[in-house]
């Protein structure tokens, strides 16, 4: 991928947090470091979009019902019969 | 360090901006491995299914299990902590059982949860050496803070 260059301000905390990260061995540069902070960014938020859609004005109640309900489908179908093997 | 996170906090994240959203970024930036079970998948799919149109369902937990991808990840299968299922069945309801005998694998530090009767107000659990690996996502950032 053809990359291009840019010049950014970052302050002293943000610096040592990313050559931190250099320095522990997760990242081979700075620059790699940040495209990889913009990555999780990005898919951060494409995930914020499609979470929200989910979104629903159920109550806390409601919410915690609902998840036993499945909890229960999911163990009495699928993981119940494998302890009676 | 080895963290189960329980269902219900995945898909509370879909509330709003909200604690559950902050756990899940602070494991990620301190790099604590997010440890999933195959059960806790299965979950999340069926949750994903009625939650969302048939076409989106499948993006949707693709982009939750990318996301978690960009950090430290694992996965727990049945044959591993199917062993623990009956101890676990004696500290909690049945169907709760999985995802506490997960827990209780030697190389799983916390578990995290939302879920107030089956694991954290649960009068068995406080008095068994597994109360030490269980934690609200409010409680766990704050056992974090203090300890890191």
């Amino acid at each position: 991928m053809r990359m291009e260059t840019l010049q950014i301000r970052l302050s002293k905390e943000q610096l040592s947090f990313i050559d931190q990260k250099v320095k522990e061995g997760r990242y081979p540069s700075r620059s790699e470091a940040i495209r990889d902070y913009l990555r999780k960014a990005q898919l951060w938020e494409a995930l914020e979009r499609i979470l929200e859609l989910g979104h629903s004005e159920e109550s806390e109640e409601e919410l915690s019902a609902r998840l036993e309900q499945i909890r229960e489908k999911v163990y009495r179908e699928k993981y119940a019969p494998r302890t009676k093997k | 360090m080895k963290v189960i996170i329980d269902t219900n906090i995945y898909i509370a994240t879909m509330r709003f901006i909200n604690v559950d959203r902050m756990l899940i970024w602070k494991l990620l930036e301190e790099e604590i491995t997010i440890v999933l079970t195959d059960f806790i998948i299965e979950e999340l799919r069926e949750n994903f299914k009625k939650k969302y149109k048939p076409e989106e369902w499948g993006r949707a937990l693709d982009l939750l299990l990318r996301f978690l991808g960009t950090g430290y990840i694992e996965v727990k299968r049945w044959e591993e902590y199917s062993p623990y299922l009956e101890e676990a069945k004696k500290l909690t309801n049945e169907k709760d059982a999985p995802v506490l005998a997960a827990a209780m694998l030697d190389d799983i530090d916390y578990l995290i949860t939302r879920d107030k009767k089956a694991f954290l107000e649960n009068k068995k659990l406080k008095n068994s050496p597994l109360r030490d690996k269980i934690y609200s996502p409010q409680g766990f950032l704050e056992h974090l803070r203090q300890t890191r």
